[in-house]
């Protein structure tokens, strides 16, 4: 059982991390679709959300004190200030993680440090206000396991995955997305292995086939996706499904969300349910919560918390607290994660993160694994 | 908790004149321009309020971002048009018709309003179609602007309706110092 509890726990550690950041509600952005290609947030940024990132995320570069916002603007793009068809956007993603598992402990402690990310993203637009185009994320796989559940392009080619790959189209007001891409539910937020992500079908590599409908209105925002798994695997492991997530916004900086999920798999279907909320605090701060749970033959809750203090421009303090439990029986598994993350922007395109995590998994009769867990990470947008 | 959502509660509605203006971005999102540089009065009158020379400065207008602040200047032209003027206002029932003076266009819209309960403030919101006042093509980086947006305007109110002047009155008024 204590090797058990310690797996769950090291799976979760080294599962590695999509890019949305939920908690810029704090700078007044609420909506995914305004930075990014996806309209659940995640994968490539637009040449706005590039923009942003230069001049209102990240910290002023010293080398750059004296210049503009305007001209740190013009100078986000892809290639610098050089501007590119408007049919094509490139972009590079790569993030390197150096973890330490009980820093400084006799007992037992890992060590490890690992590129965990590697993507190349390629949008190509058919018109100029590029609402219509393919988005495609192709990634490098530092091993082929790290494509899992998904799986590399072929065994020949086991070093590369498709990330995601799809057909986004404005239909005037309302967005389509067709292809292989991200569900739908809940707070899509950095850290993937967060509880929130990993106790249903929603971490790194659960892209899925299917159809999603996003529907914008004033005060509402809503994804509705129908999906046939995913069909890189086996017949019997694809998984179809259906995800929707709603978020409703009654002043300026602040949302409450619900979300729903049914997915079929080899033995019972999985449900999902979620509810949460999002906080625009002063100065830019915010505050995410999500509460929800899986339900498969048993209710497995969890829930996350999480602050994002600006302490100054492209500075944040993150403290965070997650929960979950396996079931709602004595015999479930319960775990806790309480962190306290440092963000740092020194610049557009650079990210650097230090976090330090206590964890604990207990179940009755049973000692935990508890850990404390220092995780440093750099991370690369061009 | 409680205090955090009461302080944004009170962040919104907070002032006693304000102007605050709903964008819709496209692709998706929106942003709230806001200021408290309002001048003006308005009246009520049994069930019914009026107002006139409310101005509006332009130059305070904050969207939360610097940038986005320079750019909105630009495209409203404040270093032309300063500030918007509620010419002449009337409304009854929750409903009203505004004359309004925004970057020299002189235009009638309509909206509503709510009246609070102490009769102390009145909140009017109408929509203003920007291409109606020669603002039209706004881009940034691939995200523009929906043509039209909607004004939120709060406003102190006076309530008059004990105050009619009798003739006697008026003529006293005249002869005060």
């Amino acid at each position: 059982m204590k090797t058990s509890l310690l797996s769950i726990f090291c799976l979760s550690l080294f599962s590695y991390n999509l890019f949305a950041y939920p908690q810029f509600i704090g700078h007044g952005y609420t909506t995914c679709l305004t930075c990014h290609s996806s309209p659940t947030g995640g994968g490539a940024l637009s040449d706005y959300g590039r923009a942003l990132f230069a001049v209102e995320i990240a910290n002023k570069p010293f080398w750059a004190q004296g210049t503009t916002d305007e001209r740190l603007s013009e100078l986000s793009g892809f290639l610098g200030s050089k501007k590119l068809p408007y049919w094509i956007r490139p972009g590079v993603k790569y993030r390197r993680l150096f973890l330490e598992v009980n820093p400084g402990s006799r007992g037992a402690n890992a060590k490890r440090d690992y590129p965990m990310q590697l993507d190349l993203n390629l949008n190509l637009f058919l018109n100029e206000t590029q609402n219509k185009g393919l988005i495609l994320t192709l990634a490098h796989l530092h091993r082929p396991n790290f494509a899992s559940p998904n799986k590399p392009i072929s065994s020949d080619i086991d070093e590369f995955a498709m990330r995601e790959y799809f057909w986004r189209q404005s239909l005037g007001v309302d967005w389509i997305s067709a292809g292989f891409l991200d569900k739908p539910f809940g707070i899509k937020h950095v850290d993937h292995t967060s509880f929130s992500r990993t106790t249903l079908p929603l971490a790194q590599n659960d892209q899925v086939h299917g159809v999603q409908y996003s529907f914008y209105r004033k005060a509402h925002e809503a994804h509705v996706m129908g999906y046939a798994g995913n069909l890189h695997l086996p017949s019997d492991q694809q998984n179809a499904g259906l995800s929707a997530l709603y978020e409703y916004q009654p002043v300026e900086k602040i949302r409450y969300g619900a979300s729903l999920l049914y997915q079929e798999s080899a033995t019972d279907p999985i449900y999902g349910i979620s509810t949460h909320t999002k906080v625009g605090l002063p100065d830019q701060s915010a505050w995410l919560a999500e509460f929800g749970s899986k339900y498969q033959k048993e209710w497995s809750p969890y829930l996350l918390s999480l602050i994002s203090y600006n302490l100054s421009r492209g500075l944040y303090l993150e403290p965070s607290f997650q929960f979950s439990q396996s079931q709602l029986t004595s015999s479930g598994v319960q775990g806790t994660r309480t962190g306290l993350g440092l963000l740092y922007f020194p610049f557009q395109r650079l990210e650097l993160r230090s976090s330090v995590y206590y964890s604990t998994t207990k179940q009755a009769n049973t000692v935990g694994a508890d850990a404390w867990v220092l995780q440093t990470q750099l991370h690369l947008s061009l | 908790m409680n205090v955090v959502l009461t302080l944004l509660f009170l962040c919104q509605f907070g002032f006693s004149q304000s102007l605050e203006v709903d964008v819709t971005l496209s692709p998706a999102g929106d942003f709230v321009g806001k200021t408290s540089d309002v001048s003006g009065t308005a009246m009520i009158k049994g069930e019914s309020v009026a107002a006139k020379n409310i101005k509006v400065s332009l130059l305070n207008l904050k969207t939360g971002i610097d940038l986005r602040d320079k750019h909105t200047k630009k495209y409203l032209g404040t270093d032309k048009f300063p500030e918007a003027v509620l010419i002449k206002a009337v409304g009854k029932n929750g409903k009203g018709k505004a004359k309004i003076k925004f970057r020299g266009v002189e235009k009638t819209i309509e909206g509503t309003y709510k009246v609070s309960g102490d009769r102390k403030r009145l909140n009017a919101s109408f929509p203003l179609t920007l291409s109606e006042f020669g603002i039209s093509g706004i881009s940034y980086m691939g995200v523009g602007v929906k043509d039209v947006v909607k004004i939120r305007l709060e406003l102190p109110l006076r309530d008059v309706s004990n105050d009619a002047p009798t003739k006697k009155a008026q003529t006293h008024s005249k002869e005060a110092p």
